[in-house]
Formats: C-alpha cells, sequence, structure tokens
C-alpha cells in the first residue's frame, strides 16, 4: 500500500464496466411463459442427454400407436371392426400414469433438492406464478397423450365416414366427451403428482411414491370392496385412483368400466375434486405458507 | 454419539456406512411402508366375511401380492439409494478412492441392502401371516418358513440386478418400477415363456417347493435345486456385471 504522502489517492475506483440493462424488460407474463417452456423440455428430456429422452418417446410410441393401428384397420376394413374411444382409453390412461411419475418430480423436486427456488423467485416471478407454470407445463404434456390418440381415432372415423360432414356434426357429442375425458385424467393424475413432487425431495422415490402409491392403494381399496358389503362400500372407488379413473373412462366413453364402480356418473368427480384440493393445499404448505 | 460404532472397527466398513446413509434417508420409511402391505391385506381380511379360508388367502397373498409387487418394489428403492444415489450425489468418487476392490463395495453394498430389504420384508410377513391364520398359525408354520426362505434368495437375486440398473441408467427407479409393473408382473402373467426369464417364477418356485402344501401351488414350479441355482447364478452375473460397470463407468 502506498504512503499516504505521497498527495497520491491510494485508492480507487475502477469502472470495469458493468452497465445497467437498458433493453426491454419483458415482463412477469414472459418469464411465467419462459418457465412455462423451459419445463416442458426439461419434461420431455430435451437438452438432456439421450438417456433421459427414452422413456417419454416410448410413452409417446405406446399411446399413439394404438390408435395409429386403429385407424388402419378403420381404413381398409371399415365394417369389420367397432372400436370404441373406451378401448383407446386404456392404453392411454396407464401411459398417463407412468408418464405423470416421471413428470411430476422432475417438475418440482429437482429446483428443492438444488436450492434453487430462490433464484427464481429474484426475478419477476412469485412463488404462485411459479406454481402456476409448473401446473400449466405438466397438463400441457399430459394434454399431448391425453388428446391425441384419442383426436386421432375421432378425425379417421370422420374422414373414413361415407359423409364425413354429416357424421362429424352427428358425433359432436363423442368430441365433447373426449375432451372432457382427457381433460378430467389430466387434472387428476397432475394433481396427485405434483402434490407427490412437492413433498418428496428425490425424483427416483417421488417417482416410486407416486406409481407405487397409487397402485397399492388400488389394490388395497379393491380388498376392502371386496371385504365389506352395504351401501356405503360403493364410495370406496373415489379413493381408488385406478378403478377411479377406469369407472369415468366407463361413464364417458363407454367400454368395461370398473367392477367396484357402481355410482352415478358425476359423482366420480367428487374424487377427482378431493384429489385436486389436497394437491392445492399440500403445494401451498409446501411452497406459500412461509411467506 | 455413537462411540460404539465409530470406535470399533468394521469388518465391513462400506456396509456399516450404507447402513447409517439408510437409517437417515426416506427410502427405508417408503420400504417400511410397502413391507406392510401384507398387514394391511391381512387387517382387511380380518374385518370382512371371508369366502376363502386362511390357509389359501395367506398362499394368495404371497403369490399374488408379495412376490410380484411388493418385494421387487421394496428392494428397488433399498438398491438404488444405496448405490445410485451414491452417483446422483456424486459421493461415489470418495467411495473408489478407497483402497477396496470394487467388487467389495458391490458386495457390501449389497450386504446392506440385503440385511435392511429383508429384515423389514420378514417382518411384514410374519405379522400378515400371524393376523390372518390367527390360531392355526403354529400348524402352518412350514408355509411361513417357505415364504421367508423365498423372500431371502429374492432381496438377493433382486437386490444384485436393481444395484446394476443403477448404474447403468440415471432414472433407475422408474425404469426398475416400469420392468416390474410390466415384466415381472403382467407379461409373466400372459406370455408363459417370460416365466424363465422371471426373477418372480422362481421365487415361487422355492416357495411352493419349501411349503409343499396343497394350497400352495402354481403352474410349472420348477425343482427346489434348480430355482435356487438359477437365483444364485444371476445373483452372482450381476454382482460381476456391477462390478465391471464400477471399474468402467465415468465418475466425473
Amino acid at each position: 500500500m502506498p504512503a499516504e504522502s505521497a498527495g497520491q489517492p491510494y485508492g480507487e475506483v475502477y469502472d470495469l464496466g458493468y452497465k445497467h440493462y437498458d433493453g426491454e424488460r419483458l415482463g412477469r407474463a414472459h418469464a411465467i411463459r419462459a418457465l412455462i417452456v423451459w419445463s416442458m423440455k426439461r419434461g420431455l428430456g430435451i437438452r438432456k442427454r439421450w438417456t433421459s429422452k427414452i422413456m417419454p418417446a416410448l410413452l409417446y410410441v405406446a399411446a399413439y400407436s394404438p390408435a395409429l393401428i386403429v385407424a388402419g384397420i378403420l381404413a381398409f376394413l371399415p365394417t369389420q371392426v367397432n372400436f370404441s374411444y373406451g378401448s383407446l382409453a386404456g392404453f392411454i390412461s396407464m401411459a398417463l400414469l407412468i408418464f405423470a411419475a416421471g413428470l411430476a418430480p422432475e417438475m418440482l423436486s429437482d429446483d428443492r433438492r438444488e436450492n434453487v427456488l430462490a433464484l427464481y423467485f429474484a426475478r419477476a416471478i412469485t412463488p404462485v406464478n411459479y406454481l402456476l407454470a409448473k401446473i400449466a407445463a405438466m397438463i400441457i404434456l399430459m394434454a399431448t397423450i391425453a388428446f391425441g390418440p384419442q383426436l386421432l381415432l375421432f378425425i379417421a372415423k370422420v374422414l373414413l365416414a361415407d359423409n364425413p360432414l354429416s357424421y362429424f356434426g352427428n358425433h359432436l357429442g363423442d368430441l365433447g366427451r373426449i375432451i372432457a375425458w382427457g381433460a378430467i385424467i389430466c387434472v387428476y393424475y397432475t394433481a396427485i403428482g405434483l402434490a407427490v413432487a412437492a413433498l418428496v425431495d428425490r425424483k427416483g422415490i417421488a417417482s416410486a411414491v407416486f406409481i407405487g402409491g397409487i397402485l397399492l392403494i388400488t389394490a388395497i381399496t379393491n380388498a376392502l370392496f371386496d371385504a365389506t358389503s352395504g351401501t356405503l362400500r360403493d364410495y370406496i372407488v373415489l379413493i381408488s385412483p385406478i378403478e377411479l379413473v377406469q369407472s369415468i373412462t366407463g361413464w364417458l366413453l363407454g367400454g368395461s368400466g370398473s367392477t367396484i364402480g357402481n355410482l352415478v356418473g358425476p359423482a366420480y368427480l367428487v374424487g377427482v375434486v378431493a384429489a385436486v384440493i389436497a394437491a392445492g393445499l399440500i403445494m401451498q404448505r409446501r411452497y406459500l405458507a412461509e411467506e | 454419539m455413537a462411540g460404539t460404532t465409530h470406535g470399533a472397527r468394521s469388518t465391513v466398513p462400506i456396509a456399516t456406512l450404507t447402513l447409517r446413509q439408510l437409517a437417515h434417508g426416506n427410502a427405508v420409511r417408503v420400504v417400511a411402508l410397502f413391507a406392510a402391505v401384507p398387514v394391511v391385506f391381512a387387517l382387511i381380511y380380518l374385518i370382512g366375511q371371508p369366502t376363502i379360508d386362511r390357509v389359501t388367502f395367506a398362499n394368495n397373498l404371497f403369490t399374488h401380492g408379495v412376490a410380484p409387487t411388493v418385494l421387487p418394489l421394496a428392494i428397488l428403492i433399498l438398491a438404488t439409494s444405496a448405490l445410485g444415489n451414491e452417483v446422483e450425489d456424486r459421493t461415489m468418487v470418495y467411495l473408489v478412492l478407497k483402497p477396496q476392490t470394487r467388487m467389495r463395495i458391490v458386495l457390501e453394498k449389497l450386504l446392506a441392502v440385503a440385511v435392511v430389504a429383508t429384515l423389514l420384508l420378514w417382518a411384514g410377513t410374519t405379522i400378515g401371516f400371524v393376523i390372518v391364520m390367527r390360531g392355526e398359525a403354529g400348524g402352518e408354520l412350514g408355509m411361513l418358513i417357505a415364504m421367508l426362505v423365498a423372500e431371502m434368495f429374492a432381496v438377493l437375486a433382486y437386490g444384485a440386478l436393481f444395484l446394476l440398473l443403477s448404474l447403468l441408467i440415471s432414472r433407475a427407479l422408474l425404469a426398475g418400477i416400469i420392468y416390474t409393473l410390466l415384466w415381472e408382473t403382467t407379461f409373466s402373467r400372459f406370455i408363459p415363456g417370460v416365466r424363465l426369464l422371471s426373477v418372480r417364477h422362481f421365487v415361487e418356485s422355492i416357495y411352493v417347493r419349501l411349503a409343499n402344501d396343497p394350497a400352495a401351488t402354481m403352474d410349472h414350479p420348477n425343482r427346489l435345486i434348480s430355482a435356487i441355482v438359477t437365483l444364485l447364478v444371476l445373483t452372482a452375473l450381476a454382482i460381476v456385471a456391477t462390478s465391471w460397470r464400477l471399474r468402467t463407468m465415468n465418475l466425473e
């Protein structure tokens, strides 16, 4: 350190060239949109190594191939088969279950485990925005599997009809039911998945808890249904995830439905709404309570 | 704290370390829940109006619930958190720096997984069995022992397989769950040939042969000795493959 007596200042502030950002500020809406797109990319394994891309790719193949095959069969043997949306729904809901198991932890768990939530909230994003973006990203991805194959089958049926326009007009109800079914299943699995992911920090464990939990609860409630009698047991289906999904499929799209589902259609929505409320409470506790 | 564990030098240090890691993690709690599944089903059987007798129920519980689903899932969670997490947490480097062979690391990891899995599964199965049988448990002790022995071999085979899996792919748990659901549970029920490549088939063969009970039946059980040898060979192959993978993989 130079002596002060030299009359020179011994300290100097250098302008190292830090500049203020004076470009356009894109605002909160843009930040949320960017987070949605980024979360979707992570969910699909984009910009990750190829092993992370296998699972989503396989699931898309598994969900879409039955619809493509059926559309092909309908094109060549139109009168031989009568393939309903309900029969496709079995494949799709299985694919959605596995997809949700992989996606939900990808959405929430890593950010908590790596302690980067504070970095998000330092931007123009509030905790509520963050959660909404993650929910939106997951629902959009789930919707690509829930709606795609069914719509493909619908379009195939319209185009292969003798009179496409009148077929379309007569079967608008089908379209409505397909969309209602897809929306309900997406919301249901997304709610349960994100609730688990909000509680468990490790992605692997979160996936296992989600799938294992759903299968175990379904098995246990099935056994409970067989072991009990009376009218009260008809409500067991509401807490039995896979049976609930099957019952909703049977109600909206036809098909075999579920053996333990004896309620009238809209009553099943109680189970879905309960799952959504529970998930909302869990996320509120985990992300918003401290503020 | 715990001066005894730190002071006395363990002959299996990595296994001891892994046991401590597991004890502090969530995985064991999740596995305990899975292991408690037979107890839940036994309680439901207890409160319901049973349409099948106790021995049949206990047998069905093992062959349709425990062997195809509970066993693999419980072991899968333990195995991936014992070895795969070391890679994910980037702590594997410190483990392989020690003057131990890679084979030793794998063996000790398997030992830790086997100890925890066996204890939890045995507890769940025994309690569930006693609840179902109540007063008759003593008379059917052979069936219970057959279940426990079969579980022990399942722990070894699945444990070694899933240790390997957790080093091969990053999302080992999810891949393992899908393998369990599709291969061990669904396909092997519909496609007969699959059973020869299914751990579950050999586990159930051991159980059926040991129980030697008219209620304990399955399609085409293997002979006891061939089932045991198959599972042990599978375990050994998986251990060798895991050690090889540990030697060659990039730990960063």
